[in-house]
């Protein structure tokens, strides 16, 4: 029988790689990519809680987690063709303007 | 049931480390892909059809667009690898695990027991947009701002003078 547990294994194991992919990655596209990965797998764990708590405000809570996906990737990748532009790569170990 | 749900799991966690070691980026989208639709299964399989959907048009048909658009853009080639391996990194994942085991550890004490029977279960879009117009109102609004946010920031970003 399919339980809470299932969910809730599987998108910390997902959530998990995507962190990986964000700590090891330098290349920015693919740190976005990551992130991705991230966001959704934290939707695994809200369709689980609103399957197992039949409860309507998780699933609200994903739209909204939808919303800021949506934003972040299309300003990240604005970012990244701007710093492509300017610095010509990607590689963000490349990136030292606002070391201090 | 169950089977078919881990098979699910197993083929998005390929798809997953397939974006993470992948080393032509156009083929790391594609898997990117694939894993999309692998998360509206799981949507699917909790009875929830419409994110199911949204899921699939907003991921797989938008954002996977602009992330292949801006490959192309930047004419990203197949690259040597470019991991990070050095200490911090792996202090990092070190850190990571054991979040990851903690995460586990806790939830599964407290949440798996805890079952709240909420009276506003409803999984059709009927419920759904209820839910938003009435209780989730402001914040949908704010939603929406985020997202002219959103679009005036990637036009100043991505404009040539900055």
């Amino acid at each position: 029988m399919l339980g809470f547990g299932d969910y809730l294994l599987v998108s910390v194991i997902l959530f998990f790689v995507g962190a990986i992919g964000v700590i090891f990655r330098r290349n920015l596209i693919y740190i976005l990519m990551s992130l991705e990965i991230m966001l959704n797998s934290i939707n695994i764990t809200l369709i689980g809680l609103a399957r197992y708590s039949r409860d309507t405000n998780p699933q609200v809570l994903i739209l909204f987690i939808l919303v800021v996906a949506a934003v972040e990737v299309a300003v990240g990748l604005g970012i990244a063709i701007n710093l492509m532009r300017v610095k010509g790569t990607v590689d963000v170990d490349l990136f030292k303007s606002l070391k201090g | 049931m169950k089977v078919i749900f881990y098979v699910n799991a197993f083929f998005s966690l390929v798809f997953a480390l397939g974006v993470l070691f992948g080393k032509n980026p156009l083929r790391s989208a594609l898997s990117l892909l694939l894993f999309f639709i692998s998360i509206s299964l799981y949507f699917f399989f909790a009875g929830s059809d419409y994110l199911g959907f949204v899921q699939i048009i907003v991921y797989a048909g938008g954002i996977i667009v602009l992330i292949a658009f801006v490959i192309i853009i930047l004419g990203l080639r197949r690259e040597s690898p470019d991991f990070d391996i050095s200490l911090r990194s792996f202090v990092g994942i070190i850190l990571l695990a054991l979040f990851a085991l903690g995460v586990l550890y806790g939830m599964g004490k407290s949440i798996l027991h805890f079952v709240p029977q909420s009276p506003y279960f409803d999984t059709s879009v009927a419920g759904i947009g209820d839910a938003i117009f009435s209780r989730y109102l402001l914040p949908f609004e704010v939603a929406s701002i985020l997202l002219l946010v959103g679009v005036v920031l990637a036009f100043i970003f991505a404009k040539k003078e900055v």
